[in-house]
């Protein structure tokens, strides 16, 4: 099982995504990113069914409990508590992220991994979004937040080295953001000793915007052409980590 | 370390492979149920599962017939009638194989692993199949050779399309001497 997890990660996997608009909000971003836990960890083996069902099936437990308040079923059973704690992590996540787009602060890098510590990884996942910057006005509407999303898992679904993974048993998934060290950030804490190990190449996701602007007179942040050292970027992580479960049926 | 332990071979018969395909498509639709090593979502409403069994009976026959080209299920509107989802499985028969057939080796954990990775792949689709609000009904169709009398309760069809689609194609299993590769097709916004 370990020679085959090495194997499955030593060649480094990618998906580039590119989006018909020329800007994005901190919502839309901060949704990509939770779109890609949300896969991960189904993909992953670490929830039985895909966020969207399991949503579906938090509202059936509530109704459940509402008819019957008094049963061991609904909210009670220890799945359903499962659920309940998965999903408030998720939300928590969420909102953080949105609120660290939403800033000023230059994100440079999201890292996924998935592992009993953030020192023995598994497996991990990269998102770069675009950061160029861009001289010229397309005018093109904002697409929903949705339909984006929708594009993105789409892609990733279908993308056979995504898909194709080695299941494991349950186990810690960590979010970590390459940020300037100085940036002034509550949530996510410092972890100026992170370092993903070598022998895991991290499936790596570019998400970028309109080609045409790539196209057009376009001039990289001058900070992407220095190494981390120079511009003193170094991890961020969530202060909470996503435990998946195992139905029970 | 890598295992060196040969997994088991499995003998798969024609029966036993139309055992195998006719099953797959048993699975789908409201009680939980482990196979595959997944959780599936399984109907426990009676007459539906009255009459998903007749469909499956239908299958076997025609799976071990070797005439079957696609089962197709077609999801539309009950208001307009209109085709919104149309999910189309393909299935190559080994023409040559047939009751006296030397049986083909393939391990059944292989098999059920290329069929659980269909069936994972086909529950992801929830995160990018547009969502569908309005009520709707469900049609089975089958591709079978043209030779192949109408059965009873049967009728003849049109291919019932999804117009202005966008296709993604699936993952396939293959049992060696049946192939089944999976397609759905849907409305573009």
């Amino acid at each position: 099982v370990m020679a085959a997890s090495l194997l499955d990660d030593a060649v480094t996997h990618r998906q580039d995504v590119q989006f018909e608009s020329e800007k994005w909000d901190g919502e839309t971003k901060a949704a990509l990113v939770m779109n890609v836990i949300q896969l991960v960890l189904y993909h992953r083996h670490q929830i039985p069914s895909p966020i969207e069902i399991l949503t579906r099936e938090k509202s059936l437990l509530a109704a459940s409990d509402e008819k019957s308040p008094n049963s061991k079923a609904g909210f009670k059973s220890q799945s359903a508590k499962r659920l309940m704690h998965l999903l408030e992590s998720l939300d928590e996540i969420n909102l953080n992220l949105i609120s660290l787009f939403n800033s000023d602060i230059d994100l440079y890098e999201i890292l996924i991994v998935l592992g009993s510590t953030v020192f023995s990884p598994k497996c991990a996942y990269c998102i770069h979004f675009d950061r160029s910057q861009h001289q010229i006005v397309l005018n093109l509407p904002f697409p929903k937040t949705q339909v984006i999303s929708r594009q993105l898992m789409l892609k990733l679904a279908t993308n056979d080295d995504f898909v194709a993974c080695q299941s494991f048993p349950l186990t810690n998934l960590f979010l970590f953001i390459k940020l300037p060290r100085c940036s002034d950030i509550s949530w996510f804490l410092p972890r100026q000793d992170f370092k993903l190990k070598s022998h895991v190449k991290p499936f790596t996701i570019d998400i970028s915007l309109h080609p045409d602007l790539k196209r057009s007179q376009n001039k990289l942040s001058p900070a992407d052409t220095l190494s981390d050292q120079d511009t003193d970027l170094i991890w961020f992580q969530a202060p909470i980590s996503i435990k998946g479960y195992k139905d029970k049926v | 370390m890598a295992g060196s332990a040969t997994a088991a071979k499995s003998k798969i018969t024609l029966k036993g492979s139309a055992e195998i395909v006719a099953e797959f498509f048993d699975f789908g639709i409201n009680r939980k149920e482990q196979k595959y090593g997944l959780t599936l979502w399984v109907s426990n409403d009676e007459q539906l599962t009255d009459y998903l069994k007749k469909i499956n009976s239908y299958l076997k026959e025609w799976l071990v017939a070797k005439t079957i080209q696609k089962l197709v299920i077609v999801i539309s509107s009950l208001d307009t009638q209109e085709v919104i989802e149309r999910w189309q499985f393909d299935v190559v028969c080994d023409k040559t194989s047939d009751d006296d057939s030397k049986p083909k080796e393939k391990p059944l954990s292989q098999i059920q692993n290329e069929i659980k990775d269909v069936i994972r792949q086909i529950v992801a689709t929830v995160t990018f199949l547009p969502l569908i609000e309005s009520t709707c009904v469900f049609d089975l169709l089958i591709y079978t050779d043209k030779d192949l009398d109408t059965p009873e309760n049967w009728e003849e069809s049109g291919p019932r399309f999804v117009v202005n689609s966008q296709e993604v194609r699936l993952k396939s299993f293959n049992t060696l001497i049946h192939k089944v590769d999976a397609a759905v097709s849907y409305k573009l916004n």
